[in-house]
């Protein structure tokens, strides 16, 4: 892998390898038995997984399913983990893209409403609800767009744009290159622009300039 | 919240910028349902919790509901026995129910050598005196006596 810019959780090369994981040594403490490790483990992984499952479900109850789901893989993992291969929270920050990739595409063909909550009418017209309504549509619109792009695209852009997360960081969640990365991002931007446009008032292009 | 690491618009003019404006919009609307900086909500926290607890290796050498500090025996009648009773989820034991079933059947083999029922005093003497023959030096009762007599003289005084 070429070299490239990063930025990585602390301790993080670019190629998502660490020389020093410390939640590794938890994960190793957690495997030979010390409770306390896993409570650690929880309160420096656990926030993140929750909030990438919550940003691209858009709904606490299942992005809390996908944190236990996650959790729970990388216990079972401890006694089997191997230091050198990806850092914990890489192999964590897959394994909630992957279950929250698989949830979001099983949405698809259900009506918009249901799957996504479009449709809620405002209990007043208080320019803040209207606002935050609008902008539940909006991420709602994004959400469902989302669902029908090719699998890879639509993590690629989830990790890009939904956190935030650089490009060699992607590929190293990914195990893709840097430039398989961009290429993923940039297709997906432009298929989901499309898709957007197309969406019947879920995302009017006036939004901005309000 | 907004997340200030949110992607470049792409720069152009017309249509694409007002597309990319809408789309960076709805990524930042999408953002702002999550957190990361936020510590877990509690009733989530107890429940990982609790499933790490269910999952977690047992220590080497710990005894399941025993302090962790409390020294492993190594060896010896006690240590055998308490890996009998392991429950067996947590590795080769057999727990208290199968250890339960195996007292049970010690108890009805002590008692049906004690006191035997008429069918199988029947069925011991009759291998025996097929065994030895009527006219063997050794009868079924012979055989059978000094049994009869240690647990007469004294083995449930034990």
């Amino acid at each position: 892998m070429e070299p490239h810019e990063t930025t990585g959780p602390a301790g993080q090369g670019a190629d998502g390898r660490s020389a020093v994981d410390p939640d590794a040594d938890l994960l190793a403490a957690y495997a030979a038995g010390e409770a306390r490790a896993a409570r650690a483990l929880l309160e420096r992984l656990g926030p993140r997984v929750l909030a990438l499952a919550t940003r691209m479900l858009g709904d606490r109850a299942e992005a809390e399913d996908v944190t236990q789901e996650a959790m729970l893989r990388l216990w079972r993992q401890a006694p089997r983990w191997r230091e050198g291969e990806a850092t914990v929270s890489t192999w964590l920050t897959r394994v909630a893209l992957n279950l929250a990739t698989d949830r979001l595409r099983r949405r698809r063909g259900v009506p918009l409403d249901t799957a996504f909550g479009e449709g809620v009418e405002p209990v007043d017209g208080r320019p803040g609800v209207e606002a935050g309504l609008r902008a539940a549509e909006r991420a709602a619109a994004l959400r469902a767009a989302l669902a029908e792009l090719p699998e890879r695209q639509a993590q690629a852009v989830a990790l890009r744009h939904l956190e935030g997360v650089s490009n060699p960081e992607i590929a190293a969640v990914m195990a893709l290159s840097v430039e398989a990365v961009e290429s993923l991002t940039a297709r997906g931007r432009r298929a989901l622009a499309a898709r957007l446009g197309a969406r019947r008032g879920a995302l009017t292009l006036e939004d901005g300039d309000d | 919240m907004t997340d200030d690491r949110a992607t470049p618009v792409p720069t152009g003019r017309g249509q694409e910028t007002a597309t990319g404006d809408a789309l960076e919009s709805a990524f930042a609307a999408a953002r702002a349902e999550g957190d990361p900086a936020a510590p877990l909500p509690a009733g989530l926290m107890a429940r990982l919790l609790a499933e790490a607890e269910a999952e977690r290796p047992l220590a080497p050498g710990a005894v399941p509901g025993a302090p962790a500090s409390a020294p492993a025996r190594a060896g010896g009648i006690h240590a055998w026995l308490g890996s009998l009773l392991r429950p067996a989820r947590q590795g080769a034991g057999l727990g208290w129910g199968a250890a339960g079933g195996l007292a049970a059947c010690v108890l009805a083999g002590l008692w049906l050598g004690y006191a035997p029922p008429p069918a199988v005093e029947g069925l011991t003497g009759g291998v025996a005196a097929t065994v030895f023959g009527a006219g063997d030096a050794l009868a079924a009762s012979d055989l059978l006596a000094p049994l009869d007599g240690g647990l007469d003289a004294g083995l449930w005084d034990v």
